[in-house]
This record gives C-alpha cells, structure tokens and sequence, in this order.
C-alpha cells in the first residue's frame, strides 16, 4: 500500500494544472466559508467591545421600563427622580443619560455620516463619564459641543469653529470647544461612530425636546453591594411615585452595567447572526456545485488513465488497491484545497476589512478572528465534499479489467444490474407507499422528508431492477408529485415548503439523471445555429457536446443549478414588484410624501418632528396633511390560549386618512372613529376571530392597558401591512415616540406642482431628515427595496455561476487534452487555428446553453411554483421577466465562449505533429 | 479562398514535378544531443508517380514526409509542393495547402470519431467551405467500395474499412499529392492488399501522385518507385522493383 501511497502522491505533482484546476471550485467555495465566519467571528467581538464600552463605567442604571419594543420608544425619566435616587444609601454619585440617534455635524452643507451617528450629554462626573477630553474643554452652554476625536481629526474639523448641526427638529449652529476619547483615555474606541456631545440641558432641550431624560446612571459606593442597592432605589422611586410627589409617567426599572452590556450584544447579536446564516446559505450553494465540478473533473480524469490503470491490474493490483489509491489522491486534493481555500478566506477577510476600513462603511474591524471552529469546519467540509464527490468515481475505477491496459478504446464500465422483478417490484412497491406516507399520511415536515428519502432511494434501487432507467424517471415523476402537492395539497405552512422543497431538488436531479439520454438530441439542436455561422466547425461542437452525453450533463448542471435559482428569484422578484406597483397604484391617492431618507415603513428608520405635518396643513398650498408612525412590536393581545401575542401598530389621523390613502377597508367603516375605535388588518381579524364591534383588551409596552373596539377591518398589504390602526391621538396616549416615520400632503385646488413642492421645500428647511417625495416616487422607494434585495441575492448567487463556469472550462481544458490526436488529424488535413478554436467555443457555448435552457426552465417552473403558493395578500400577480431571462441565457452563452477561451486557445496552438505522435 | 496556386491531379497544365527536396536538412535538439534526422536529402517526386520510402528505423523517412507534407520546418533546404517552396508559407498558409493540395493517410487514427464515414471523406473540402464534385465524390466512392457504408460512423467499420475511408477522403479533394505513412501497418495482409491495390489504381486510373512511407517490401512492391534512406540520406533508389529486388535491398542496407 506504501507503494500505492507514492504513487498516488507522484501522480498529484505530475498533474498540477489538473489538479489545481479540480481543487479550484472547493478553494472557493471554502474561501467563502472560512470568510464569512472569521468576518462575523470579527464583527462579533468588534460589538462585544463596543457594547462594554457602551455600558461603560456606570454601576446601575435608572430608566422606564418597556415590556417589548424598542427602548428608545421608552418615556422619559422625570429629572425630580434625581434626587430622590441620591438620597439612597450607597449611591455616591447619580449623573443624568440622554443620547438620540440621527445627529449630524455639518461640513460644506452636508452632513457627516459615520457608522452610527448620536447625539449625547455630558457626564460631569469623573468617575463616571466615559469620555475622555483629549483637547479643548467639555461643553457649558447651548452653543458648544464637544465630538468625539476620531471624525473631528478624519474629517478636518477644527475646535473653536462653528458647525451647523443637523438636529432632531431644527438644525442650530454651535462651536466646537473640544474632542474627547470614547471609553479609552488613550485611544478613541468609537469603532467609526459619530458623537455629538452637548451639556446635559442644552442635550435635553435639543435631543429630547425638554421632556425628560433617557436614564439616571448611578455609582455605587465601592463598600455597598451594587444589587441591594439596586432594590434600595426601586423601592424608594417607587414610593415617592406612589406618595404623588411625582407624575410617574410610567414604571421605572434599575438594571445593571451587566445588563446594559448584554442588552447591547442582544442589538447587535442577530443582525450578525442573521447575516452569517445569510451569507452561509450561498456558500452551501457554492459547495453544492462544486460537487458537480469535482465528480466530473475525476471522472474524465479517472477515464484517462484507465489504461494505466489496467496496467497495474495486470501487474497484479488488486481492484481495491485501485480505488484505494484514488480515495487517497481525493483526500490529498481535498486536504490541500480546504487549506488553500481557508488561507484564501483569511485573505478574504482582510481585504473586506480594508475595503470596508477605506470605505468608512461600518465599524472598522481591529483584530481578523480565527476560532478553530472555522479552521475545523473548513477542512471537514473541504474534504468532505471532495470525497463524496470523488467516491463514485473512485469505485468505479474497481472494476476497471487488466485488458483495459492492452485495448485502446478502453472505457469505465458500469456495474451491469441485473434485471430482477420480484426484487425489483418489492422494493419500488415499498418506495410508493413510502410516498403515499410522505404526502397523505405524516403531519409534519421533518418525517415528510425522512419518508420522501425513503422513497426516492426505494424507488431507485428497485426501479433500475425492473428496466435500466425507471429509478431515474421515477426521481422526476416524484418530484413533480411533491411539487403539485405543495401547490394543491391540504398541508401546513412548514410541511407545503417542505413538499415545495423536496419537489424541486428531486426534479433537478431526475433531469439531471435523465439528461444524458437526451444530450445528443438537445446538443444538435441547440448546436444548430451555429452551423450556419460555420458549417463544419459548428457540426464538431454539436457532436463533440454529445460523444459523452454524461460529461456535457454533469458540466452543464452546475450551470442549471445556478440559473435555476436566479431565474427563481427573479420570476419571484417581479411578481412581488408587480403585485407592490398594482396595490401601490390603488392605495396611495396623496400627491407628497415626506420621509427620512427610505421611504418605507420601517419601525427602525429614523423619525423627524410631527410639527412639520401640522406646519403643512397650515400652508394655503396645501388642503391636507397626514402623520403616520409605527411600532414594530405595538401592543399586546390575549389570545385564547392566554399566551400573550405582539402585533405592530400603525398610526395616522383617522380623519383625513382616507384622503390619502385607500387602505381598502372590507368591513365597517373609519368616519367618525377614533380614541379606542381602531382598524385591523384582515388577516389579524381571520387568526383571532375578530367580528366588528368586539372589544379586545390589550397592552402596550409602558404597561398600560386600555380596550379597543374594531370598527373596521382593512386589507393594504404595503403601507399599513398586518397592522393594528389607530388614530393619531390614541398612539400619543401609549406611545412615547412623537415623531413621525413619514407624512403625507394632498396639493391644495388650483396650485400647480412646482408651487405645492416649493411651499414644502420651504415649511421643511428646518427638518433637515426630511426628504419630498411625489407619489410616483413614494411608490418607486417601496418597489426599490425589492430590487436592492434580490440584487444582493443574484451578487451570490452569481459565485456559484462563477464556479459553474469554472467547471466548464475545467471539462473542456480536460477534453483538449484527451481529444489531442484527434485534434491534430483534423489540423493535419487542412483545419485552420480559428476553425479549431471556433469548434472548441462552439462547445463551451453548447453546454453552458444546455445547462442555461434547463436551469431556466426550471427556474421558472420553481418561481411560478412559489409564487403561486404564497398568499395572495404578498404575491398576487404572477410576472416573469422573459427579457431578463432571455439576458441571463445571452449572459451563459457569452460565459460559456469565455470559459472555453483557454482551452480552445490551447486547442489551437497544438503542435500538428505531436498531436498525431501522441498515443 | 487559396493562398497558392498549384495544378491538381486532373486540372490544368501539371508542373515537371508534384513535390520536391531540395539540401534538405533537419536537425533535432543542440549540442551533444543533436540527431541529423535529415542530411542534405534532395529528391523529386514526378506527377502520376507512386513512390515509396523506406529505411530502417530513425532513417529519416517520416521526417522526409512530413517536412515534404509541411507539417514540419526544415533546418536548412527547401521543399516545394508543386512550384510553391514551403519556406515562403506562414503557418495559416501552410494549412489551407494542406487543406487543398495535399492528402494524408495515416497508419492509425485517420478519422474523426463523430463524424460519419461520407462527412469524413469530404472534411477537408468542407473545411475550406467547399462541396466535392458529385460526379468525383461518386467515383471515388465506387472505387473505395464503401457506397453502402457512407453514414457509419468510425467506430461501425473495420479496420480495413476506416483505412478505406482514409484513402477516399484523400482522393476526394484531388490534392496534388498524397502522403500515406505506412497506411496499412495496422491492418491484416488482405486489407493491407487491399488498400494498396487501391492506392495503385488511384495512380494508375485517376493519374495521382502518392508518396508512402513504409517498412513493408511487400507494401513497397505496388509502388512505381522505391527510394531507400539510412541516418537522413538516400542510399538508393529502384524504379519499378519486384518483391526480391526490394528485399534484397533491405537486407543489404541491414534493417
């Protein structure tokens, strides 16, 4: 076997290209995995850091409690508070926390952005505060302010000048009198964020609108025990509310620095997560059309030494040895790809820091973190894949006779199956009921799988008994089964993707298994074209695609399984826009909008004062304005089983609402409602049963509670969504935040465009967040959000075409080489170069074409699929883009001529002579 | 569509000879490793002539072909197809003579596996955009006796059979010459016979010039001419020989 090993290891170092060119697609694909985890393994500890600091040196905190929902839609602490947490024992110092996102210094008329931009008050106390001045000195009255040092030294700002400040409702001009240090005397641990820093009344008038503070931060006393402490203030905040010495607007909890810290990393923590399952999906994609390259590249490869290998058959190896040998150059390739492939995502990993470092995108990343996790899963998986790719090439390689060494038109053989009935019959009988089981029988989605492997493997192993290609035609059949079940069958949610999902894989590899009977047929059909361009030249593509019709199928699938995908997402992605653009039409009727920079109903964008609506109102170009704001996570319900459910609310003022917007009630009616009247969506009304005029208790995340009585129920999908809609002044009674997500505003009669946009233009100068937009616009922005996700999905997705692509150029570099004598006759008897390098790319265009047709059928098939069985209140339109698919086929092919560019260009430098010499 | 203007078999006035060496000289390697696989070799090839060339091993005699054939350069000399010197073609000109005034029968692997037997014969004429002459084409198939094989592919014919479509594809385009390089080493001695007897008919009805390399006497004794090289020089030379003369050659050159 040692023997064995040596030449295993001479055979990789004769091969190199080939090899490298095998190990190509895993280097890739694991690259991409080791990067996306060192990337968010770095982001991770970049926000744990952050979030230490955020709590910074503060012992305890004091602020109103929120039962769900964003903190920063918390009331405000009432200052009187002060003293009474001072008076507690052990407190030895209390200091007043205000902070408030989307405030902007300006340079040049336009603001500076960092990775988060706040605006903040200052700690007076040392031992408290946080930051550090490293010049000039802290703010004292309402025209300084102090920024942190990083953007002031980047960005050229310079102290003692006067800046203008974008603020939550005006913009002010104020002198900056200092810079300081966030959280590090000696180093400014912002990680690239923008803070804006005032005294803490100036703060308090211009951030929060005179209403209070966010937090009273406490310091312990270093001999008192900071939890005690922490029920001593409770307690005596809570009488002192109870006493009526204070208007409590609502209950106060005091949490920890601990807690501060965890509910920071708690913020962040998804947001990483979520991308790193995101950006992992596309790395699986990219592994899984790997397999397609690595099983083809050994099975060419493997057939080209199959007289070698009948050499050593001869010589006395056994079969065993053999496919031995070649397990271990897989594992060898597998090893050496995975650690290239990993050193490559460390690389990766630096290169998008320093992009995103020299971009100012984000925060900057300081360490590049490898946890041997993604050292581990790098090489388990790089190797891995290899193998299963490997292995069925590799066993084939047993059977390979001692006489292949004298013949020369040795082939690999498959294992003859004998035809055995009974066998047979039992054995795809049982793959059936299996079936049966899958879709009539289970209730839930992990056995429907479980029973769906049953039987396609059931089906296959006895199928191929009965007549050589059933288990193959039985794959297709099953999966068109499981995909008309998914759209027509009564199933849940998870169980009808589930179906979804199995229909889909088991079509693309039934077609994938049946292809290769109908290569020949295809490739002269698709190579048909090209024969007028070149009438010979275009025949050899055509025949040369189909003389190993499994060769073409195994390179083209790659290609299919990418396109497929894009060709999903993109029918999906036009039939949401389509069924947005038509709800949208029917829902907006106001001719302005106004927002912050995305015009999306979306609970996190940021907010500007609710005066501009009523300033709009005021205008004589104006008939009529309209507020709208939103909670994600708005008020609770009771449902039957008395677990709490959370739903979002969505606010605007009943009484012109519908002037602006056709929110398209079904039930009921708005006029006259408010206070505790409120709307639901249809779908809320369907899940818990609700009939107009019943009364629903529910809470909101202060902790009040309050009933509503539903008298209307609505149905827009977009602007409103699944929602529950109350009026303007209900949502001040419950909700702290008084700032609007967006505005509205309907052109008085008789004032032309430009007049209305002018008057607003001017009424907003003050609100420097808001951005006018017309309807069309408004609309464009909420369809915008489609476009930019599915361009992000294709960006990945087009990796895996990369490695498609890889894949081909593979299959025809390795083609070359076998057809080299073939090559130099056809050159010998009068075969000029650009004849042969046509013939060559008419092949690549051929396969990538077949692969491109196929997958974009399929792409289509899954999308119409999908499309069909999402609710109509998301998708109701069915839309598929043809030209964008017809460009996608034009893109494959042009992709096909530019992976064959090498291997014809080799194709065609063959020297003549060597060509007919090589045996 | 021709860079070089050079009478075919049955067109136009023939020139004195089909193709020539003049101080042919082929150097392989440098230094310690040089091998003169052709030493001052000059020799004409007449039009209607069959001609063999034989030689013991590393004689020189495929090296001789294929300078002749333009599928290789010499080191010093000149070889002409026709009036044309070979040395004055860039390699894309030296393609399409092949392409349209030269013929090649190898001793294995002649055809191209995808195409069939008839797009086989016509490939060259194809290549160069171009249908044989129906009439020609029809001939030479008759004469090949492949009429009903015409739409096998390669690997649906014998040996004998895929040699034969090897000769008429040689035939089809009426080159100026053919190069057969021991056309009949893979095949048993009645289609080798066969072969041969096909390839003196082409001489003798159809008026073609062929130059063939071989080892065989027994080849060699269908041919009109016999000219023998040993370490890259012509030694002797027969005209019209029988099987003895030629054998009692070899033996004295010592193959």
């Amino acid at each position: 076997m040692s023997s064995l090993l040596r030449l295993t290891l001479k055979n990789i170092a004769d091969k190199k290209v080939r090899f490298f060119l095998t190990t190509l697609s895993v280097v890739l694909g694991i690259m991409f995995t080791a990067g996306v985890f060192i990337f968010s393994d770095s982001m991770r500890a970049v926000f744990s850091d952050l979030s230490e600091d955020i709590a910074g040196r503060v012992d305890l905190s004091v602020r109103s409690q929120q039962d769900f929902g964003e903190q920063a839609d918390a009331a405000p602490i009432d200052p009187a508070l002060a003293p009474v947490i001072e008076s507690v024992d052990g407190v030895q110092a209390i200091s007043p926390g205000i902070s408030e996102t989307n405030v902007f210094v300006e340079r040049d008329g336009e603001p500076l952005s960092g990775s988060y931009n706040i605006g903040a008050n200052w700690t007076e106390n040392e031992n408290m505060s946080n930051s550090f001045i490293v010049d000039g000195r802290p703010p004292r009255d309402g025209t300084e302010f102090v920024m942190n040092a990083t953007p002031v030294n980047d960005d050229g700002l310079v102290v003692g000048e006067t800046y203008t400040l974008q603020l939550p409702e005006e913009v002010r001009e104020f002198t900056l009198v200092g810079t300081f240090n966030f959280a590090d005397p000696n180093e400014d641990r912002s990680v690239g964020g923008h803070i804006i820093v005032f005294d803490t009344a100036t703060a308090t008038e211009v951030l929060q609108g005179g209403s209070g503070w966010d937090q009273i931060d406490v310091d312990v006393a270093s001999n008192a025990d900071i939890s005690a402490v922490g029920l001593d203030i409770q307690k005596a905040v809570a009488a002192a509310c109870e006493s009526k010495e204070l208007a409590c607007a609502a209950e106060v909890e005091v949490i920890t620095n601990q807690e501060i810290q965890q509910e920071q990393e708690d913020t962040f923590n998804p947001l990483i997560n979520t991308f790193q399952t995101f950006l992992l999906v596309f790395a699986g994609i990219i592994l899984a059309v790997s397999v397609f390259v690595i099983f083809n590249t050994f099975t060419i490869v493997l057939g080209q030494r199959i007289r070698e290998f009948g050499l050593m058959r001869a010589l006395g190896t056994t079969g065993n040895q053999i496919t031995g040998s070649v397990i271990g150059e897989a594992t060898v390739v597998g090893l050496v790809s995975s650690a290239l492939g990993f050193g490559a995502g460390v690389g990766l990993a630096y290169l998008l820091r320093w992009v995103l470092n020299a971009a100012d995108l984000g925060p900057p990343l300081d360490d590049i973190i490898i946890r041997p996790r993604t050292i581990l899963i790098s090489f388990l998986v790089g190797t891995g894949v290899t193998l299963i790719s490997a292995l069925v090439p590799a066993l084939r390689t047993r059977r390979i006779s001692p006489m292949a060494a004298l013949r020369d038109d040795a082939g690999m053989v498959d294992k003859h199956i004998p035809k055995r009935l009974v066998f047979g019959g039992i054995v795809s009988g049982a793959g059936f009921i299996a079936a049966v089981i899958a879709l009539m029988v289970v209730t839930n989605w992990m056995w429907m799988a479980i029973f769906a492997l049953i039987s396609v493997v059931s089906l296959n192993v006895g199928g191929k008994r009965i007549y050589p290609t059933a288990g193959r035609w039985a794959t297709l059949a099953l999966g068109v089964i499981f995909m008309i079940g998914a759209r027509f069958g009564d199933f849940n949610t998870g169980e009808q993707w589930m179906a979804l999902g199995i229909g889909c894989a088991l079509i693309i590899i039934g077609i994938n298994l049946l292809s290769p009977l109908f290569t020949p047929v295809l490739t002269r059909i698709i190579g048909w074209p090209i024969r007028f361009v070149s009438r010979v030249t275009g025949r050899l593509s055509s025949e040369n695609a189909a003389r190993s019709p499994r060769r073409t199928t195994t390179t083209a699938a790659a290609l299919m399984i990418g396109l497929a995908l894009v060709a999903t997402v993109s029918v999906a992605a036009q039939s949401l826009r389509a069924t947005w653009s038509d709800s949208l039409d029917d829902a907006v009727k106001a001719d302005w909008f106004i927002c912050t920079d995305e015009c999306i109903n979306n609970p996190q964008a940021s907010t500007f004062s609710s005066q501009l609506a009523r300033d709009l109102e005021e205008l004589p170009e104006i008939e009529s304005a309209v507020s709208y704001r939103s909670a994600a996570e708005g008020l609770d319900i009771e449902s039957d089983d008395g677990e709490g459910v959370n739903y979002p609310v969505f606010a605007a003022e009943f009484a012109q609402l519908e002037q602006h917007m056709d929110i398209d009630i079904k039930e009921g009616s708005l006029v006259g409602a408010g206070g505790t009247e409120v709307a639901v969506h249809e779908n809320i009304a369907e899940d818990e049963g609700f009939t107009l005029g019943q009364e629903v208790p529910v809470s909101f995340s202060t902790g009040q509670e309050d009933t509503f009585r539903i008298v209307a129920i609505y149905s827009e999908n977009i602007i409103a969504g699944t929602s529950w809609l109350i009026d303007l002044p209900t949502w001040e009674q419950y909700f702290a935040r008084n700032s609007d997500l967006f505005a509205s505003a309907i052109t008085a009669p008789g004032i032309s465009q430009s007049e209305a946009r002018a008057a607003i233009d001017q009424a907003a100068f003050n609100y420097p967040q808001a951005t006018i937009k017309t309807k069309q616009e408004f609309n464009d922005d909420q369809v915008s959000t489609i476009t930019q996700f599915v361009t992000i999905v294709n960006i990945f997705l087009s990796l895996a075409l990369v490695i498609a692509f890889i894949g081909i150029a593979n299959t025809m570099a390795l083609s070359v080489i076998e057809r080299t004598r073939e090559l130099g006759l056809l050159r010998a008897v009068g075969m000029k170069r650009g004849q042969t390098r046509r013939m060559v790319l008419g092949e690549g265009v051929i396969i990538s074409v077949f692969g491109g047709i196929l997958g974009t059928a399929l792409g289509v098939l899954f999308g119409v699929t999908i499309v069909s069985i999402l609710p109509n209140d998301f998708i109701s339109i069915l839309a598929i883009p043809w030209r964008t698919l017809f460009n996608y086929l034009v893109i494959a092919a042009a992709a096909g001529i530019l992976s064959s560019f090498f291997p014809a260009r080799r194709a065609s430098k063959l020297n003549v002579l060597d060509a007919i010499a090589n045996k | 569509m021709s860079d070089t203007n050079i009478g075919t078999a049955n067109g136009g006035a023939a020139p004195e000879v089909a193709a020539r060496a003049v101080n042919a000289v082929k150097i392989f390697g440098s230094g310690s490793t040089e091998v003169h696989a052709l030493n001052d070799v000059s020799i004409d090839f007449k039009p209607g002539v069959f001609t063999s060339i034989m030689g013991p091993s590393g004689s020189g005699k495929s090296t001789l072909m294929h300078c002749l054939a333009g599928l290789e350069n010499l080191t010093r000399g000149d070889t002409y197809i026709g009036d044309t010197n070979l040395r004055t073609l860039s390699e894309r000109q030296l393609t399409l003579l092949r392409r349209d005034h030269v013929g090649f029968v190898f001793q294995a692997f002649n055809l191209v596996p995808t195409l069939t037997a008839k797009e086989n014969m016509t490939l060259p004429m194809n290549l160069a955009g171009r249908s044989p002459d129906p009439d020609w084409f029809d001939q030479v198939v008759q004469a090949v006796g492949l009429a009903d094989r015409l739409t096998h592919r390669p690997t649906e014919l014998s040996g004998g059979q895929q040699q034969r479509v090897a000769v008429a594809r040689a035939l089809t385009s009426r080159p100026s010459i053919i190069f057969a390089d021991e056309p009949t080493g893979n095949l048993d001695s009645r289609s080798g016979t066969e072969i041969l007897n096909f390839l003196r008919a082409a001489v003798n009805d159809l008026g073609q010039t062929i130059v063939m390399v071989t080892h065989s006497p027994e080849a060699a004794s269908h041919s009109d001419r016999v000219v023998f090289l040993s370490d890259g020089q012509i030694v002797q030379e027969l005209n019209s020989p029988s099987f003895d003369d030629i054998l009692n050659t070899v033996r004295n050159l010592g193959d």
